[in-house]
């Protein structure tokens, strides 16, 4: 890419451009949700990425600005609605309405979810925690599912 | 209807499948390349309650190609950029089903004595607005939709997402291709592998009112293999029926619809609507249970349309999940006011 994007909070990401070329920085707004998924019964997280004239990000553009993390990712393919495992007709993350605002957003499939927070929470040991203290560690180990798939600190 | 049969669930399938709406389709004329006879700018289409409007597109190109469009303009138009707006500005959901689309529409604009008026939607050649449509409408990303509201209602109904995703994958294709060829045969011939039937003969599941989650499906064994294609799942045995109710102009309103209520009564459309929307649909007889609100309404202020009828009020969610949903199977309840 030969822009230099910049995220919101003013950090930005240099990237390569021709000696010849003045690269031109442009803002990137990412909006992020934390939604309750009424049929998997999970928080769910959905974003949006727009440019500063409102045009919306495709996923090749958004995976240029690092904010999914490509590596902790299981073998897929990336097109421009969809990453989809190889393995899989089904996504792992695709468009979908936001449940509340209903804005199209892209989200992470929670299927997994629930199978994923349990396997750290078996591997910390503790199974005990019921009430508050435990849905706090249980969204404890959520945020770390999510922070392997997305970057959080944008 | 709590002695429903197979042959009765079929029938009403059938009459679901075959369900079509009326809609016009108006082409914006600022759109239309110079040389196109601009007099037919409108186009009537009978469209499936279960299709899609991007699956629509190819009629239209053709009654565009054939009557509108003069021969180097067909040539070089290309559909990527169309895009469906209704009337009145509302930018159209293009991956929910016709019929709900249209049911929607009815419901928050009724007319006088509720006619089936055509549906006007505006289809706009060029210039998408990319900010406020994060795509543009096509049959992948439609399919991608529709599988992926299959899967939900799988996951609701049993607790796992295992009847979808354990078909092969040419059944799995085949059901996206049965919507698009709108052949009932075919569609169903893979659907009812993971379709629920009705039968409320069977014992009703043990109520846990303490559980926070979802109770156990009854009559399933803890098994980890898929379900074999001769088992016929009952509807009334399921964790949650997949409904969603739709308000005119409002937020969509999903939420755990067990067949069964804790004090063992048949959820009806009744007690649903009545819990769920207290200040519209006064309280069920039945419910004993529970306090009576002193804002809830004594007659109901608000009617349920599912598939374009007017559902009576004593229909079983259970039922209503095996015979009236959508071929996604999702139950769509629009609510209308009553006047």
């Amino acid at each position: 890419m030969d822009d230099v994007g910049q995220q919101e909070d003013g950090g930005d990401e240099s990237a390569l451009s021709p000696p010849t070329v003045k690269s031109q920085a442009r803002t990137v707004t990412i909006d992020q949700f934390i939604v309750y998924s009424a049929t998997f019964q999970v928080p769910t997280f959905y974003f949006s990425a727009h440019q500063s004239d409102g045009s919306t990000l495709g996923l090749r553009d958004i995976e240029a600005l690092r904010l999914l993390n490509a590596h902790s990712r299981p073998n897929s393919e990336m097109n421009s609605y969809a990453i989809t495992p190889i393995a899989s007709p089904f996504p792992l993350l695709s468009q979908g309405d936001h449940p509340t605002l209903g804005t199209p957003c892209w989200y992470f499939h929670p299927c997994e979810t629930s199978t994923a927070v349990q396997e750290i929470l078996n591997d910390i040991g503790e199974m005990d925690w019921v009430g508050e203290d435990g849905l706090a560690r249980w969204m404890g180990a959520w945020f770390s599912v999510l922070s392997s798939a997305v970057d959080l600190r944008m | 209807m709590a002695s429903s049969t197979p042959t009765a669930t079929t029938l009403f399938r059938r009459l679901c499948w075959d369900g079509t709406v009326p809609i016009e389709v108006k082409i914006d004329s600022k759109e239309l390349p110079a040389g196109s006879d601009r007099t037919l700018e409108s186009f009537y289409i009978r469209a499936p309650r279960v299709s899609y409007l991007p699956l629509l597109i190819q009629e239209v190109k053709t009654f565009l190609f054939d009557l509108v469009l003069d021969e180097a303009s067909a040539k070089d138009m290309k559909t990527d950029d169309w895009w469906f707006e209704a009337e009145g500005g509302a930018l159209l959901k293009w991956h929910w089903p016709v019929g709900l689309l249209y049911d929607l529409h009815l419901v928050a604009h009724p007319a006088p004595d509720f006619q089936m008026k055509p549906f006007t939607i505006i289809l706009h050649l060029a210039s998408p607005p990319t900010d406020k449509l994060l795509f543009t409408p096509s049959i992948e990303t439609c399919k991608q939709s529709f599988m992926g509201q299959l899967k939900e209602a799988d996951f609701l109904r049993w607790g796992n997402t295992k009847r979808v995703t354990s078909l092969r994958k040419e059944d799995q294709d085949g059901l996206w291709e049965g919507i698009v060829e709108h052949n009932f045969d075919d569609f169903w011939r893979i659907a009812s592998k993971i379709a629920p039937s009705p039968n409320p003969l069977a014992p009703p599941l043990t109520p846990n009112p303490s559980s926070p989650t979802l109770p156990a499906p009854s009559s399933r064994p803890a098994s980890t293999q898929p379900p074999s294609g001769s088992d016929r799942d009952n509807a009334y045995s399921v964790r949650s029926v997949p409904v969603r109710i739709y308000l005119p102009d409002g937020p969509v309103i999903q939420d755990l619809v067990p067949p069964f209520l804790e004090d063992g009564l048949p959820h009806s459309l009744s007690l649903f609507l009545s819990a769920q929307l207290p200040l519209l649909f006064k309280p069920s007889p039945t419910s004993s249970l529970s306090p009576v609100d002193p804002n809830a309404p004594k007659s109901n202020l608000a009617f349920a349309l599912i598939q374009g009828v007017i559902a009576p009020l004593d229909c079983e969610m259970a039922w209503l999940g095996a015979c009236m949903s959508g071929a996604d199977g999702w139950v769509n309840v629009c609510i209308g006011l009553e006047k």
